[in-house]
């Protein structure tokens, strides 16, 4: 702990803040700060009313909230689709298609902006709404 | 004259090298998460606000988004007007912390920062996007080392540099 202290009073000294004021650090710390407080609110807001839509030739075929674990099972024009969502992510775990390049798209979360498409079997995941 | 002809060389040695680094950044580097840049021809602007003044700083800044924006072909596009936005409020921001007498890095920090409101504030009103608000946070966030990060390159740089 002293050692983390005496770290940090010399990198102060030598290069970042030896030419800054104090008023200046100050600003700069309290910047830092109320950005994280912004994050942190934007990110408990945000999270829990997430929708995710599936849709199948354009329309809505269902949709789910990404907190709640499940598998859901859905034919598509080319075949069998299997999503899994689990730990407010989801993903295509079985798909019958020639290329399974959704199954290649991998995990998304909320976070996410692109959307897990099959062409052949006509079906697109995308995040559907946020908090409001 | 001669020292005439001396800050002309500066000013241009300055803004071909901001071109330059705003380039260098959009090929090589590009973006982070959230669209967090490192923000490299700022170090041009810092230095050239310190050695050739505010009209010299405005010179460069604007060479950087005119000509680096006409290289990549994307002069007047929606990209070149948010670019302007940014380039826009940081040099404001400039002037002020220099006319405070502020030290090197906090001016790269507040510049920064304002280079992202002033980029969110025009795509929240010229494109009608109010939504694009809620990355703020995010930008900020980032800004702030990045800010640090330019503002010791300047600060190094300055050293260095007898006028």
């Amino acid at each position: 702990m002293l050692q983390l202290y005496h770290s940090v009073r010399a990198l102060k000294n030598r290069v970042i803040l030896k030419n800054m004021k104090k008023y200046e650090r100050w600003t700069v710390i309290l910047l830092i700060v109320l950005c994280l407080c912004a994050v942190l609110f934007l990110r408990r807001k945000s999270t829990p009313s997430v929708r995710v839509g599936i849709y199948l030739n354009d329309e809505l075929y269902t949709s789910f909230d990404p907190s709640e674990d499940q598998v859901i099972e859905m034919d598509g024009n080319y075949g069998h689709m299997v999503v899994e969502v689990k730990d407010g992510g989801w993903q295509v775990r079985e798909v019958e298609c020639p290329n399974h390049i959704c199954e290649k798209m991998g995990r998304k979360t909320p976070e996410d902006l692109d959307p897990i498409t099959c062409v052949p079997n006509g079906i697109i995941i995308m995040v559907e709404s946020y908090a409001d | 004259m001669r020292t005439d002809t001396k800050r002309f060389v500066y000013l241009a040695l300055l803004s071909a090298m901001a071109i330059i680094l705003s380039m260098i950044e959009s090929t090589y580097i590009g973006s982070f998460a959230y669209g967090i840049r490192v923000g490299l021809a700022n170090i041009m602007a810092l230095i050239t606000v310190r050695l050739l003044g505010i009209r010299a700083m405005w010179v460069v800044n604007m060479m950087r988004v005119f000509v680096g924006m006409m290289l990549r072909g994307l002069i007047f596009g929606s990209t070149f007007w948010i670019s302007m936005g940014g380039v826009f409020l940081s040099s404001v921001s400039l002037i002020l912390t220099t006319r405070a007498h502020s030290s090197v890095v906090f001016s790269s920090v507040i510049s920064a920062v304002c280079h992202s409101v002033g980029q969110v504030i025009v795509v929240a009103l010229f494109y009608h996007q109010p939504a694009i608000a809620a990355i703020l946070p995010y930008l900020l966030l980032g800004s702030v080392p990045m800010g640090i990060l330019t503002g010791i390159v300047a600060e190094r740089a300055l050293k260095r540099i007898r006028l």
